[in-house]
């Protein structure tokens, strides 16, 4: 497999996704589904791939930074659809479909060498579950960052809507619910694998600090229904934080001999 | 809105979190202030008696349910606190490097801030969080609603992981060692390194190690990295008879002997275990046209790596194996007569008589590389606890993700 068959591929992706988002656009009736359909159908090219992907390396391709892309932009773009089903709001499909080809814009710009081997620690059961909980997490987890900036964008022009927040709550509470499964999964595996099930390794200490902010936000939302430029800031924030705990841990200097961070 | 006057009751933000962080720059303080560990986790069974003490506490202040004290702990003003806290103590730990025995002098490190955890700040913080999580939960135990299933499973559920985990820690033991193939073992290293005589014993039977077959790389010679390959995804695995590209090079695996010694300038199959790696390769220079041959080895016993020169900067190696898989099939003993055979594995330990045995690592031996196996030996009595709680905030979660935020959209 050549590293250009991933560019034809992900060209015809970003063909599917944009045509699609167009047509969902236009606002005649049907062009909405035939739209949110051909967008399905660039997702299915992209999982296509990455089972194809799976065969190819005999591995599950879920173990360095661009492989974990791959599937953060697959799920971005079904959640996106599945959201858009469920709130009815036109900018989801706008904003999902946006971070999905950004992701795979950015995997063309930084292509991982794929190897072949699995370490003996990463052949376990608990491998495939404790990642893809957590790439769900953070691809709901970023819709309820973009939740946020629409919120504050409609603030800033005074035309903010509680609406918006209340689906915020909702997405935060499926996030959180998958960032405590991946944060528990890891922990079980942990023991199977190395006797702890906790030993604030970077990683973990940044995994439990994103889940710490979630929390935060949940409980300010519970006790202040009404108000709405402090949590939408919270809720900014804290992706803020997600994403270190995500891509930074691999350059922060207290992290250097992490286990947790992505092979090269 | 009138304000109301600070202490006055009932205690909100202001209260809360002077309350909070009075506790953290206290234990600041203690950490500049102590050499030794101030405060230590009792063992059992003092750690029990201090958690029941703190459940019994709780439960009976919910008699006193009106009591603006008890309602503050139960309060969402103080969890809010202690989440936020709590918080900025952890992100202080991603942000500064940890390390054990940091013997520098700098404040930071006087501060506790260099091993945060175990220090005086995480230890009254942590107990803060107990209390205020006991009092918050069993808040809504009492009258039973069965709405309140989520809340329930979600809030007891992290109290006792972080009540287990935590006093558990005076009661866990690690132990680590090594046994040579054919050999019995019974003394072990602890985390400091002090000898340990274990009440069971390892007899190493045999020690299996699979290794991947080892890649073909390109590094510089000038910056000794390894160079990206260009046009091909994948690392290329040695295998005999293997036809590759390497960036402006074909190569060419002619022969393949992963089990082999240097004879001359030559590389033959070995007969013992000190051996290498060792492959004949062909390489073609695609924009030169250059054409060499020549054997490449990787890392032995006794062996150097040894790479081709493809071109003033540029050297194909072959990159040292890495381990597929590696198990040991183990005959254990115990002081009470028993004997049980096992295998033991990466992410398969055996459990024997409350100690959890686990394949830690391998050692090279006098004659080859898979000749002594190091087990880790880990003993936590309070492990069930803190699974029952995960298995609580699992529940919970699948609660949270079903029935999210109940408020609708108007």
């Amino acid at each position: 497999m050549k590293a250009h068959s991933f560019l034809i591929i992900a060209i015809i992706i970003f063909t599917f996704w944009i045509l699609g988002t167009v047509l969902f656009l236009i606002k005649k009736r049907n062009f909405k589904n035939l739209g949110l359909a051909v967008i399905g159908l660039g997702s299915m090219v992209l999982l296509s791939y990455i089972i194809h992907l799976w065969n190819f390396l005999d591995r599950p391709p879920i173990k360095t930074l661009g492989e974990t892309r791959l599937w953060y932009s697959l799920f971005l773009s079904i959640i996106g659809i599945i959201t858009y089903l469920r709130w009815r709001m036109f900018w989801i499909i706008l904003y999902s479909i946006g971070m999905s080809i950004l992701f795979l814009i950015i995997d063309l710009l930084k292509p991982s060498t794929f190897d072949q081997n699995l370490m003996p620690a990463l052949q376990s059961p608990w491998f495939i579950p404790h990642v893809i909980v957590y790439i769900v997490a953070y691809a709901v987890l970023a819709f309820a960052a973009l939740t946020a900036a629409k919120g504050l964008w409609d603030d800033y022009r005074n035309k903010y809507q509680e609406s918006t927040l209340v689906m915020a709550d909702n997405i935060v509470y499926i996030g959180f619910a998958f960032l405590t499964f991946g944060l528990l999964f890891g922990a079980m595996w942990a023991k199977e694998a190395w006797g702890s099930y906790w030993t604030w390794d970077p990683k973990e200490t940044w995994a439990f600090i994103t889940w710490m902010c979630y929390l935060f936000y949940i409980h300010l939302r519970y006790q202040h229904p009404k108000s709405k430029s402090f949590p939408l800031w919270v809720l900014a924030l804290s992706f803020l934080i997600l994403l270190i705990c995500w891509f930074g841990v691999n350059y922060l200097p207290s992290a250097a001999n992490s286990v947790h961070v992505y092979s090269n | 809105m009138e304000n109301k006057k600070l202490w006055h009751f009932p205690w909100q933000y202001r209260e809360s979190f002077i309350i909070a962080f009075t506790l953290l720059i206290s234990g600041l303080v203690i950490e500049y202030f102590t050499k030794e560990a101030m405060f230590r986790i009792p063992v059992f069974p003092y750690n029990l008696i201090l958690l029941l003490s703190i459940i019994l506490i709780a439960v009976l202040g919910q008699k006193f349910i009106r009591n603006p004290f008890v309602q503050w702990l139960g309060s969402i003003y103080a969890s809010i606190s202690i989440i936020s806290v709590f918080t900025i103590l952890i992100l202080t730990m991603g942000l500064v490097k940890q390390a054990e025995n940091i013997e520098d002098q700098s404040l930071i490190s006087q501060l506790g801030l260099t091993h945060i955890v175990g220090s005086a700040p995480y230890i009254l913080l942590s107990v803060l969080l107990i209390i205020i999580l006991a009092f918050v939960t069993l808040r809504r135990v009492f009258p039973i609603n069965l709405r309140n299933t989520g809340f329930f499973l979600n809030h007891a559920g992290l109290l006792v992981v972080i009540s287990a985990a935590s006093l558990g820690t005076s009661d866990l033991t690690k132990y680590y060692l090594s046994v040579r193939e054919g050999t019995t073992e019974w003394q072990a290293l602890d985390k400091a390194g002090n000898a340990v005589e274990l009440p069971i014993a390892i007899n190493l039977l045999n020690f299996q190690l699979d290794e991947y077959p080892p890649n073909l790389i390109l590094v510089d010679k000038e910056t000794g990295k390894i160079i990206k390959q260009e046009n091909n995804s994948k690392l290329p695995q040695i295998q005999e008879g293997l036809n590759c590209r390497m960036n402006s090079w074909e190569v060419e695996v002619i022969k393949y002997l992963p089990q082999a010694i240097m004879k001359d300038t030559c590389f033959v199959k070995a007969t013992d275990t000190l051996s290498t790696s060792a492959a004949f390769v062909r390489t073609h220079n695609l924009q030169t046209g250059e054409i060499k041959k020549g054997w490449i080895c990787g890392e032995g016993m006794i062996q150097m790596p040894m790479p081709i020169d493809l071109d003033e900067r540029t050297q194909l190696y072959m990159a040292e194996a890495t381990a597929k898989r590696y198990e040991s099939t183990v005959r254990i003993y115990t002081k009470d007569q028993e004997i049980a055979d096992a295998t033991i594995e990466v992410n398969k330990p055996f459990h024997i008589n409350g100690w959890d045995i686990y394949q830690y690592g391998y050692k090279e031996g006098m004659s080859s590389k898979s000749d002594i196996s190091t087990f880790e030996l880990v003993r936590d009595p309070w492990i069930k606890g803190v699974y029952s709680g995960f298995y609580m905030m699992l529940a919970g979660g699948i609660f949270m993700f079903w029935l999210g935020r109940k408020k609708e959209v108007n």
